[in-house]
């Protein structure tokens, strides 16, 4: 089981991609609705692989993963975002800050894990 | 001849005078012999006759003199006003019986193609309500004088400066006109461009004219010099490569090259001066003198810019604030669907399917929104990479393979070459492929086939997506790709798409300078098709591998 932390403010996504993810069975789950809440629970869940929402009120995905990676445990974890906003330029500025995938929303939940899995493998 | 008159009625008078004198004298006691008389008579006869030839008789030649004179000077008077102005005689009705030879030069004709004709056909069809006054004016006895716009015979407009003076009978009828004429084209296009160039001046966009040799400044307009702080001395002694402009000279020459070359007409391209965004348009000048001038015409876009950033973010938010919720509403449907929530009763899952596919055709409609606005605001993004073709593909194949499954069609390649190399975009070019091989799918056949094959000529590639179909009508074919054009109705209407798919397809493939069309009988069936410009294979190759590894 790999440890992952979600973080998404929109509840309804959480409990989707909540199910989607337990029904792969292949995560074990830490979600949180603010870039705060994932900074200050990161340290003790130890997660390996983080999976953000890229607009979030308050702190951004990219200001959290940003403020995460100023942690040195966190240096190197792989992180994955999710976004509405498909166009090439916007994935790359993702990429671009160490980003491994980008995850267009809406996401298929059934395929949700093995895109994560592809993703940590390739 | 008056003067001839005068002499002989003088030498009348002095013959009286003659007779009179003499008798006269008798009367008062003189007395005369014969010859006395005679001779008297003789004397004072010549004298009086010489006296009437000195008055008279030597300014009675003199006169005749005068009239010669008068005579050539008409004459020359008349020759100065033929080479100067137009003279044109009409009759009563207007008919032209005279026409000079400067009037038929200025107007292109030969006198036999004017005269007997009326004088309105030489005027331009715009003015001919001026020939109308001016036939009134005459009719009343009146002159007229202004500027009238006659027509050349190739068709041009000749602007004159006309008198019209009536020529009237003995009994005051208008027995006709005569029109004398300058020609002020050259002085009316001299003021129009003195018009044009003052408004030019004004415009508020920045005009400049450079030499193409140094790149220093002809002209400026008021816009530049205001931007720039420069007076017109100032500019004249200045260049568009000075320091203040941090305009590269090489790269700015080779920039307008095609327009010295003669390969293009005008160069536009979008330029940031001084943090602001401009439209930048070059064209060439050439005087008379031959002297080659670049016009330079820069538009001010921050407005349009800071337009399109709103626009564009506003775009970004609405994608962002419906997919959120579409995200939730697919995913649960999704989630139950596949039973994650436990098994569902068979007419709760039909249901659920139905809402699940509609949920799917509002996120393509939203899509395709998003799609036509990012296109018309020209920000669809392209990420163009040398790549095989065949690999987007497989991937429409499969990613279709669902769909082709619920309509009960099967998908066959044809001819596909691995080698085949272009320049494009992956996901948008398989967003195009989709939507073919999704459309010939809807317009299937259950059981139906559709072919998928390359082709490849003149170094162009085609990938043609083909099916059998019910066609498509001769008439609907021209407009398949505009906007919302729904020509047919899908086997299953369940599926009707936005009418927006080939819209969008098309100019995706116009923007990877490829090209999208259509070839289609109805009863037959359509062949879809799209084609790229070929790669070359070999550089392609080390291209493509520079392309993975990095």
């Amino acid at each position: 089981m790999l440890r992952l932390m979600h973080v998404e403010d929109d509840e309804d996504i959480r409990e989707v991609a909540k199910m989607a993810l337990e029904l792969s069975g292949k995560f074990e789950l830490l979600q949180c609705g603010s870039g705060e809440e994932a900074l200050s629970k990161a340290p003790e869940f130890a997660p390996e692989v983080f999976l953000l929402d890229v607009m979030m009120p308050g702190m951004s995905g990219p200001t959290t993963l940003e403020n995460l990676r100023k942690m040195d445990v966190f240096k190197d974890t792989p992180a994955i975002f999710m976004t509405a906003r498909a166009q090439p330029s916007e994935i790359e500025e993702l990429k671009a800050i160490s980003a491994i995938a980008v995850v267009v929303k809406p996401f298929d939940p059934i395929t949700l894990g093995d895109q994560i899995m592809d993703a940590l493998n390739s | 001849m008056n003067s001839e008159r005068f002499i002989f009625k003088i030498a009348l008078l002095s013959l009286g005078a003659a007779t009179a004198i003499p008798s006269a004298l008798c009367a008062a006691g003189w007395h005369f012999s014969n010859i006395a008389y005679l001779a008297f008579f003789s004397v004072a006869g010549l004298f009086l006759v010489m006296l009437a030839w000195t008055l008279f008789g030597r300014p009675s030649g003199a006169g005749q003199n005068e009239a010669e004179s008068h005579q050539r000077q008409l004459l020359q008077e008349a020759t100065a006003l033929n080479h100067h102005a137009m003279v044109c005689l009409t009759d009563n009705d207007a008919k032209m019986f005279h026409i000079n030879d400067k009037m038929l030069e200025t107007l292109g004709y030969k006198a036999e193609e004017l005269v007997g004709k009326p004088a309105g056909v030489v005027y331009d069809g715009e003015n001919f309500d001026v020939f109308e006054e001016i036939r009134a004016g005459l009719s009343a006895g009146r002159p007229w004088s202004g500027e009238t716009r006659l027509k050349h015979k190739d068709g041009s407009t000749v602007w004159t400066q006309a008198t019209v003076i009536p020529h009237l009978d003995s009994n005051g009828n208008l027995a006709g006109s005569i029109s004398i004429r300058n020609d002020i084209t050259s002085a009316k296009i001299d003021a129009e461009q003195k018009d044009l160039h003052a408004s030019l001046h004004k415009l508020g966009d920045e005009i400049y004219i450079l030499d193409v040799k140094t790149l220093s400044y002809l002209y400026m307009n008021e816009a530049s010099m205001a931007r720039l702080g420069l007076s017109e001395d100032d500019y004249r002694q200045k260049s568009l490569l000075d320091d203040d402009h941090q305009i590269d000279e090489e790269k700015f020459r080779s920039r307008v090259q095609p327009l010295l070359s003669g390969e293009a007409d005008h160069i536009n391209y979008p330029d940031v001066i001084g943090g602001i965004h401009y439209d930048v348009r070059i064209q060439k000048v050439s005087t008379f003198a031959g002297q080659q001038k670049l016009l330079v015409v820069l538009r001010d876009t921050s407005e349009q810019a800071e337009i399109e950033r709103v626009k564009a973010e506003l775009l970004s938010t609405i994608s962002h604030e419906l997919r959120t919720p579409m995200t939730s509403i697919k995913g649960a449907m999704g989630l139950l669907l596949s039973n994650a929530a436990g098994d569902l009763p068979q007419k709760a899952r039909d249901m659920l399917s139905i809402a699940y596919r509609n949920a799917d055709r509002l996120v393509m409609i939203i899509n395709d929104i998003l799609d036509i606005e990012k296109i018309a605001a020209g920000q669809m993004e392209f990420d163009l990479k040398l790549q095989p073709l065949v690999s987007v593909i497989d991937e429409a194949i499969a990613a279709n393979e669902q769909f082709a499954n619920r309509f009960d069609v099967t998908v066959e390649t044809q001819n596909l070459d691995s080698k085949a190399f272009a320049k494009y975009d992956f996901g948008r070019t398989l967003q195009v492929l989709t939507n073919l091989l999704s459309n010939a799918a809807k317009f299937s056949p259950p059981g139906g086939k559709i072919n998928v094959r390359m082709d490849q000529d003149r170094g162009q590639i085609r990938i043609s997506v083909q099916d059998f179909g019910p066609g498509i009508a001769e008439e609907s074919q021209k407009r398949i790709f505009e906007r919302f054009a729904q020509v047919a109705k899908a086997t299953n209407s369940v599926v009707a798409s936005t009418g927006l798919g080939l819209h969008i397809s098309r100019a995706i493939m116009e923007q990877q300078n490829g090209a999208i069309g259509l070839d289609s009988e109805e009863g037959v069936g359509s062949t879809f098709y799209i084609e790229f410009p070929a790669a070359n294979y070999e550089a392609s190759t080390s291209e493509a591998q520079i392309g993975i590894a990095g």
